[in-house]
């Protein structure tokens, strides 16, 4: 099942971010490995809805406005109630590298294809069960 | 008056030409608000104008401290004037510091669109 979906998500990355698929590894990071940016991120929510057929809640897949509550994040780094409500929303993400100095303008290095594959099994196997 | 923080963005125009060229205006919409939508649809739907409404969002959230706050950020926050280089940022559910004030200037050349702002308080 996660090679499958890996594959996909290869597939769906490479044409947002215009690299070759074999670029592509489970431990790649979409900032510092693969280059991208703001709006790839968006084009990746879109892309991936589109190839899995869902919808992908906001803050589900990255975390959007949860940094933006002045008890999780001071002066530019994630508090500790900060990184456990990460941790509750984004049980996908693996954050212990994170932890170490969670300074907010580091943490999309941490958006890896991995934490992708791993979301997208967690939804199809609930789609499944439902 | 103190300075709160200052945001940078840019975004090429083959590449906004690229993201519209894939994704719907259904899907585009997503990350605008209500007015903004009228206003890109009045403007035909120009790679430009879209351009512009993304920049001005992502300089105003690196203003705020380099936050990105995702497909519910980008529709909360109202890009307004945007007629020649002068914008405002309006939030329409996000808190910003009370009192703050803010000022954002685009920029723009053949390869893309940038903007600049400035948060004080």
């Amino acid at each position: 099942m996660e090679q499958e979906i890996f594959l996909k998500v290869q597939d769906t990355l490479a044409g947002a971010l215009a690299v070759n698929a074999k670029e592509i590894r489970l431990d790649s990071s979409l900032t510092r490995d693969l280059g991208a940016e703001s709006i790839d991120f968006i084009d990746i929510i879109f892309r991936l809805e589109k190839t899995f057929n869902l919808k992908i809640p906001t803050g589900e897949l990255f975390p959007g406005n949860i940094l933006n509550d002045e008890r999780f994040v001071k002066e530019g780094k994630v508090t500790p109630e900060g990184m456990v409500e990460l941790k509750t929303r984004m049980p996908y993400m693996d954050l212990d590298a994170f932890a170490r100095d969670p300074q907010v303008s580091n943490l999309a290095e941490y958006f890896t294809v991995r934490m992708i594959v791993a979301y997208l099994e967690d939804r199809l196997a609930k789609s499944a069960k439902a | 008056m103190q300075l709160v923080g200052i945001g940078i963005d840019w975004i090429s125009s083959e590449r906004i030409r690229r993201f519209m060229k894939d994704h719907s205006p259904s899907f585009l919409e997503r990350i605008l608000t209500p007015s903004e939508k009228k206003k890109w649809r009045q403007s035909g739907r120009s790679s430009l104008q879209f351009s512009k409404f993304f920049v001005a969002k992502e300089a105003f959230f690196k203003a705020l401290g380099g936050i990105w706050m995702g497909l519910e950020g980008f529709s909360g926050f109202d890009v307004k004037g945007v007629a020649g280089d002068r914008f405002q940022v309006e939030s329409r559910d996000v808190e910003i510091k009370k009192g703050s004030r803010h000022e954002g200037v685009f920029l723009k050349n053949e390869q893309g669109v940038g903007a600049h702002v400035i948060v004080w308080a």
